[in-house]
């Protein structure tokens, strides 16, 4: 007889881990009992790049090791793993040698688990099977099919159908307090009866003497336990309810709400006085009365948008672009049709507040301008990346009025410049550091001025700072097709293609962001091997990404669909037949742009920051791996964008 | 002599040699939970065991068996056990079978072993009258040895007593549930693997230097 004991307790540790956290107890045990244990004190070697393989797949269960490739000029860290990462995961795949070194840190103790037992096991597992997928393939392969979700023309198809909700932003509390319906406890379970149909709800809380919350009593489980069930209508309604209630805090924002609510699988969110059953209940969150009170579909939002009031309402609208954001954000892979969603309501809600404007203009007595004119979105919003309410860059141009109506014109502008400026500012977003906003000097422009104003930055990119004004080279008119926008843009290529000097400046720009080397568990983990516990994705992970995006996209003269991951993708299918190598790295920058957009949105709205510096320690286990992959990424791609323009990138 | 403690002993006519190395050697790293103290008296409960050889503790090799047993009657019998069976657990001279098929002539390793030894012996004695011929190592004793040899010179913190507890938390092992006698087996494969990188690095390469004499 084998000791079940021992198994069970490393079945106890893996189940906390991925990928074992998706087998059964009974597998993980199984898997366990044919395993071994091994230790190592400070300093060992566990494996050499180059060995061969053993049979067997590591789990760290306590200890730090460092995996490291030994160069002629030195130890090059690769990763620090510790308790619950995984060492020799790749022999799952090939039998090959080991591809790197891997040394203690700490006494480490090693759970060494058979490979063919996990590899039987994972395989039929299809959530193990897909975080393998994940890890094996530095981001998701599954990402891949997400065209799935759009047909030939992009158009998003089923993936808007799916479920879907929004919870008003505004004071969630309400609602849930005028959705609460509670009995004490002791009250005959007949009694239920008369109050689910009478108080219209589908759920009704059951408390105790102080109020506390102790379980919860729907229409189904009346319907199956008293009518259709054994038991008598007469007993106290305990012996029907069900304890597993989740609570919230009535203070907590509808993101929180809307991941309670979709991770427990429950229908029903308890509101307390502190979030814990400990507390009175005050309110109830219900699926149902959150779908009955609020649209659905983008559709609907963008309907709303179109036609807000004021701007009140559409900061409104806005915080329910992120609410459905967050929601959609559950399946990393509608990110792609995420983006491009929230790029046309982005750009809706600027139309708005530019008809708003104008309006309000006319009744304070200002004279509609002689020309056309044409506002556009720059930076993360230029390039339909704005998910989250970070920094805004804007600038607004207009055709070359005669010079009779020329002040007239610039003063309309201006002002027009100004308030819509306002009125986003209004709605929520940031300003851009750099001052890119058309109510900034030089950024609200006839077409004339702003093509001079490019030429400059163009031919003497140092003088002009061009460094703070690259989110200015990606931009999208607020107005499909507007050719005023079209003029700037050809001006840009052909003035680049005088200048060819001027990518080489930006492809060297954009060499300056790097991405830390490594995440160790809760730690960022720097190439001095220092670690800090906050991770700036912003300016290390997605600046790097966004550039080299840039300066592929100038350099080949593509203007039309500027998301970077596109511009990646591009770039990828262009050198698939002549570099494969370089194809592949391209492919896999894109897919770690998509990894690191994601963290940060899903941080942000979260934490109710722009998403600028997230907490690895706030993260989960699959997205610190997918994380720690994308740096890898990153740092190949800044060497290969060096490579290319014959730069040096700064170790 | 039964056939299978003729079996059992067959395997120490070709056994370690004390003179050579410990590192392919297989050992049993064994802990047993007993009625009381009193080895003649009280009667074994259960069984726990692990193997472990090349530094590496194979869970593949382990072992675990419960006995029936009233436990609050200090006079059960032999033959008062065997007529309670049937309930749960495996009557005792079974489960003594199965544990002598399973050790075979591995190194018994254990945490106090001499109580471990005792308890089995005298149900080995009642049942097949014979006693583990198995080389023994008590990690308790192999502690003290190797600390008088500076073995832990740069540890930084003090060893209190010989106790499993103390051990645990002197090399820095996650404690579990305790007191089942897989689970202080397991705990004790753990200190095990510690003592022997430590006794490599002191120099006590001969299994004859990690034993227990007779």
């Amino acid at each position: 007889m084998k000791a079940e004991a021992i198994a069970l307790r490393i079945a106890d540790f893996l189940k906390q881990h991925p990928p074992f956290q998706f087998l059964s107890q009974q597998e993980l045990v199984e898997l366990a009992a044919a395993g071994r244990v091994k230790f190592h004190e400070n300093g060992e070697i566990v494996f050499t790049a180059g060995q061969p393989r053993t049979q067997y797949i590591y789990v760290i269960r306590q200890g730090k090791v460092r995996v490291v490739d030994e160069l002629p000029t030195g130890e090059h860290l690769i990763d620090i793993r510790g308790e619950g990462d995984l060492l020799g995961l790749h022999g799952l795949l090939s039998e090959d040698p080991y591809l790197h070194t891997v040394k203690t840190e700490a006494d480490t103790l090693l759970y060494a688990l058979p490979k063919e037992a996990l590899m039987r096991l994972t395989k039929a597992s299809p959530t193990a099977t897909r975080y393998l997928a994940a890890y094996f393939t530095l981001n998701p392969a599954y990402q891949e099919d997400s065209s799935t979700h759009h047909d030939a023309s992009g158009v998003p198809t089923a993936i808007t159908l799916r479920k879907g909700g929004l919870i008003e932003v505004e004071e969630p509390h309400r609602i849930a307090r005028s959705a609460l319906v509670t009995v004490r406890c002791g009250t005959a379970a007949r009694s239920i009866a008369a109050m689910l149909s009478r108080k219209s709800t589908d759920c009704v809380i059951v408390v105790d003497e102080q109020g506390l919350p102790i379980g919860k009593v729907t229409d189904a489980d009346f319907r199956d336990r008293v009518l259709q069930g054994p038991i008598d209508p007469a007993q106290p309604v305990e012996s029907i309810m069900f304890r597993d209630i989740v609570t919230a805090h009535s203070s907590d924002t509808i993101g929180k709400l809307l991941i309670r609510l979709t991770r427990s699988g429950k229908r029903f969110l308890v509101v307390t006085e502190d979030g814990t059953p400990n507390t009175r209940a005050l309110g109830l969150i219900s699926e149902r009365n959150i779908f009955l009170r609020y649209g659905r579909f983008p559709t609907v939002l963008g309907e709303a948008i179109a036609s807000a009031p004021d701007v009140t309402s559409l900061r409104n609208l806005r915080d329910r672009v992120e609410a459905l954001i967050l929601e959609f954000l559950e399946d990393r892979t509608s990110l792609d049709w995420l983006m491009q969603m929230v790029g046309v309501l982005n750009r809706k809600m600027v139309q708005r507040i530019l008809q708003l404007s104008a309006t309000a203009m006319i009744a304070d007595g200002w004279a509609p301008p002689t020309v056309d004119f044409c506002w556009l979105m720059m930076g993360s919003g230029g390039r339909d990346e704005l998910l989250i309410r970070s920094a805004v860059y804007h600038a607004m141009i207009y055709e070359d009025p005669e010079s009779a109506h020329s002040n007239l014109n610039k003063e309309y502008f201006k002002e027009l410049a100004h308030r819509t400026s306002l009125g986003l500012r209004q709605c929520g977003f940031m300003d851009s550091p750099q001052e890119i906003m058309a109510d900034k000097p030089g950024w609200c422009l006839p077409l004339s001025e702003m093509k001079q104003r490019y030429t400059a930055m163009i031919a003497e990119p140092v003088l002009n700072n061009v460094y703070n004004a690259r989110d200015a080279f990606d931009f999208v008119p607020v107005q499909h097709n507007c050719y005023l926008a079209k003029a700037l843009r050809d001006h840009i290529s052909d003035t680049i293609e005088q200048h060819p000097d001027f990518i080489r400046h930006m492809a060297r720009d954009s060499l300056l962001n790097q991405p830390p080397r490594t995440l160790f568990q809760e730690y960022v983990v720097d190439k001095e091997g220092v670690q800090r516990e906050e991770l700036e994705i912003k300016y290390h992970a997605i600046l790097p990404l966004v550039d080299v995006g840039r300066v592929l996209s100038l350099d080949a003269g593509w203007s039309r669909r500027p998301a970077t991951y596109r511009r990646l993708e591009r770039a990828a299918r262009l050198l698939r037949n002549s570099s494969p190598v370089q194809a592949r790295l391209l492919q896999e920058s894109a897919n770690a742009f998509r990894v690191v957009v994601y963290a940060r949105t899903f941080r942000g709205l979260i934490s109710g920051t722009d998403g600028a510096v997230i907490k690895p320690a706030d993260l989960d286990a699959e997205i610190r791996m997918l994380l720690k992959t994308a740096f890898r990424t990153i740092l190949d791609l800044l060497e290969f964008t060096a490579q290319r323009y014959q730069l040096s990138l700064r170790n | 002599m039964t056939t299978e403690a003729q079996q059992f002993l067959s395997w120490f006519q070709r056994s370690w040699d004390l003179q050579l190395g410990w590192e392919n050697a297989r050992f049993v790293v064994l802990d047993t939970e007993s009625t009381g103290f009193d080895t003649k008296r009280d009667r074994i409960i259960s069984i726990g065991a692990v193997g472990m050889m090349h530094f590496q503790i194979m869970l593949e090799d382990s072992f675990e068996v419960m006995m029936p047993i009233a436990y609050n009657t200090s006079s059960v019998t032999v033959h008062g056990i065997t007529k309670e069976q049937a309930e749960s657990g495996v009557a005792e001279k079974d489960a003594l079978r199965m544990f002598l098929g399973y050790l075979r002539d591995g190194i018994l390793v254990g945490h106090h072993l001499q109580h471990d030894v005792d308890l089995l012996n005298n149900a080995l004695q009642q049942h097949f009258g014979i006693s583990l011929p198995n080389l023994k190592v008590d990690t308790a004793d192999l502690t003290f040895r190797l600390q008088d040899l500076g073995a832990f010179a740069d540890y930084t913190n003090q060893l209190q007593s010989g106790s499993l507890d103390h051990l645990c938390s002197y090399f820095g092992i996650l404690p579990h549930d305790r007191h089942t006698a897989s689970g202080d087996a397991f705990l004790t494969a753990q200190i095990f693997l510690k003592l022997l990188k430590r006794a490599k690095q002191n120099n006590l390469l001969r299994l004859g230097q990690l034993t227990l004499e007779d």
